[in-house]
C-alpha cells in the first residue's frame, strides 16, 4: 500500500490529507483533489470570504428565495438537522452575534487589531433555523431579514466526511482527512485502524490524556476549546440564548461519533450547555466524549467507558 | 489538541468496508447520506445552473448586474466541481485498470510488482504541523483543538 500525505491552510486552520492506496500515482492523484475539493467547499462555505457563496446568501437574508449550489444546500440542510439534534445548543445564525463580538474576519486579522469596540451586553439571542427555508425542490434558500449564518466547525466536520467519502468511494484503500480538528476517516492506514491522540490544551505543554481508535462506526473525532482562538478575553463558542460567548463549565471536549458534523455539534452542546447537561445528553446519543473542566487540575471525564475512550 | 496515528489490528476486507459504510449510511448518518445522495443524482440538473436563478432573484429588487454576476458564480462553482468530479472519476477508472490487471497476472501466475514507500522518502517535515513516526512506523499527523 502507498501512502501519500498533503498538508494546506484551508478553512481558517490547517489542513491534513492522508490517503492509502494501490498505487502511488493514485494515492497522490486523490491526495491531491482531496484538497482540490476542500478548497471547493470553503470557496462555497467560507462566511470570511466576501465572494463566497455562503457570503451572498447572507448578503440577500430577507430578499426572498435565493438559488444555492448542491454544497450549500447540503450544509444547510446538515445545520438543520444539527440545531434540532442538540435541541438548539448548536445555531448556525450567530453571525450577527460573531459580528458584535469582533470575530468579523478571519481569526489572523481580528487578533493583530490594536483597538476593539466594546461588547454590547444587551445583545439579542440569536434566532435559530426554524425561520430558514430550504426548498428541496427548486434548490433555494429563504434567510429571514437580519439573520445571517456562519457555519462554524460544523463546516470543517462536515467537509471532512464529504471529502473523505468521496476520495473512498474513488478507490482509495483508506483516508484520513483533518480539517483544523475535526477528523474524519473512512477505511484503513495499511490495514490498521487510525488512532487520534487527545492533548489537554488547559495545559501550557498539552499533554497527551487519551487514546482513541477510529474504525468501524467510529470514524470522526472532533476537539473543541473556548480556550484557543480568543481575543480581548472573548472566544467564539456562542451560547444561542444570549448571543454572548457561553460560559459553561466546559473548557475543551472530544467528542467521538459516525460523522464529522455529529461530533463538531457535540462538542458544541458541551460547551454551550456545561457538564450536567452533556452527561445526560451524550449518553443518550450513545457517543463517547472527554469533557474537561476549566480547572486544569481536574482530570477530564469520561462520558462513555468503551474500547474506544 | 489531536494527534492520530494507526495502531495494529487485523486489516478488514474492502468489501467489508463498503458494506459497513452501506449500513452507516442507513442508521446514524442517514439524514446526511440521504441528502448527499439525492443531490449527487440531481448534479446534473439545470437547478444550481444560471438559469434558475433568475427566478427567485428578480423579484428582491436586486440590479440585473447583481443577478448575472451571482449566476456567473454559479456557473463557475458548479464548472470546477464538474471538472473535480471527472479528475476523481478519471484516478478511479485507472486505479480500477491496474487492480484488475494485478489481480488478472495474479491468477495467471505471473509475476507482479508491489509498490511500498520507504520510511526514509518521507519527509522529515512538511511544515503544516504534521510530525512523522520514527522510520518503520506509520505517519502521526497532527492537529489541534478546532474553532470556527
Amino acid at each position: 500500500m502507498v501512502l501519500a500525505q498533503r498538508t494546506a491552510k484551508a478553512m481558517g486552520s490547517d489542513a491534513q490529507v492522508i490517503v492509502y492506496a494501490h498505487t502511488r500515482q493514485a494515492a497522490d492523484d486523490l491526495a491531491d483533489l482531496a484538497l482540490i475539493r476542500v478548497e471547493l467547499l470553503e470557496q462555497c462555505w467560507s462566511r470570511f470570504r466576501p465572494d463566497s457563496e455562503l457570503s451572498r446568501l447572507n448578503a440577500r437574508a430577507g430578499g426572498g428565495p435565493v438559488a444555492v449550489s448542491e454544497d450549500l444546500e447540503t450544509l444547510l440542510l446538515v445545520m438543520i438537522e444539527a440545531e434540532e439534534w442538540t435541541a438548539g445548543a448548536f445555531d448556525p445564525t450567530v453571525l450577527q452575534a460573531m459580528r458584535n463580538l469582533g470575530y468579523d474576519a478571519d481569526f489572523a486579522s481580528v487578533v493583530a487589531r490594536t483597538t476593539m469596540a466594546d461588547l454590547d451586553e444587551s445583545l439579542s439571542p440569536t434566532y435559530g433555523m426554524a425561520g430558514v427555508e430550504v426548498d428541496a425542490d427548486r434548490h433555494t434558500v429563504t434567510l429571514p431579514a437580519g439573520v445571517g449564518i456562519d457555519p462554524g466547525a460544523i463546516g470543517k466536520g462536515l467537509a471532512a466526511d464529504i471529502v473523505a467519502s468521496e476520495i473512498y468511494a474513488a478507490g482509495a484503500d483508506g483516508v484520513l482527512i483533518n480539517l483544523g480538528g475535526d477528523v474524519s476517516v473512512r477505511g484503513a492506514a495499511d490495514g490498521q485502524s487510525w488512532i487520534v491522540t487527545v492533548r489537554d490544551d488547559r495545559v501550557a505543554s498539552a499533554p497527551t490524556v487519551a487514546e482513541i481508535t477510529l474504525d468501524g462506526e467510529h470514524r470522526a473525532v472532533a476537539t473543541s476549546s473556548s480556550l484557543r482562538r480568543r481575543w480581548n478575553g472573548r472566544h467564539h463558542v456562542i451560547d444561542p440564548t444570549t448571543g454572548l460567548p457561553a460560559t459553561a463549565d466546559v473548557a475543551q471536549v472530544t467528542v467521538i461519533a459516525p460523522t464529522g458534523w455529529q461530533a463538531e455539534a457535540a462538542t458544541t452542546y458541551a460547551l454551550v450547555r456545561g457538564s450536567d447537561a452533556a452527561r445526560t445528553w451524550l449518553s443518550a446519543q450513545g457517543l463517547d466524549a472527554l469533557l474537561f473542566p476549566h480547572d486544569p487540575q481536574t482530570a477530564p471525564q469520561r462520558i462513555q467507558e468503551t474500547q474506544h475512550v | 489538541m489531536t494527534t492520530t496515528s494507526p495502531v495494529r489490528k487485523p486489516a478488514k476486507s474492502r468489501a467489508g468496508e463498503r458494506m459497513l459504510a452501506v449500513g452507516l449510511a442507513t442508521t446514524a448518518c442517514i439524514g446526511l447520506v440521504g441528502v448527499i445522495g439525492v443531490r449527487a443524482a440531481q448534479s446534473n440538473e439545470p437547478a444550481t445552473e444560471p438559469a434558475s436563478t433568475q427566478d427567485p432573484l428578480s423579484t428582491s429588487g436586486y440590479s440585473q448586474a447583481d443577478l448575472d454576476a451571482y449566476a456567473a458564480q454559479l456557473a463557475d462553482q458548479a464548472a470546477q466541481l464538474a471538472d473535480y468530479r471527472k479528475q476523481l472519476k478519471q484516478v478511479a477508472s485507472q486505479l480500477n485498470d491496474e487492480i484488475a490487471a494485478y489481480n488478472d497476472a495474479l491468477a495467471a501466475g505471473q509475476p507482479v510488482y508491489v509498490q511500498s514507500t520507504p520510511a526514509d522518502s518521507l519527509p522529515a517535515d512538511n511544515g503544516g504541523g504534521a510530525q512523522w513516526a520514527p522510520q518503520g512506523q506509520q505517519p502521526q499527523p497532527q492537529s489541534n483543538s478546532n474553532s470556527s
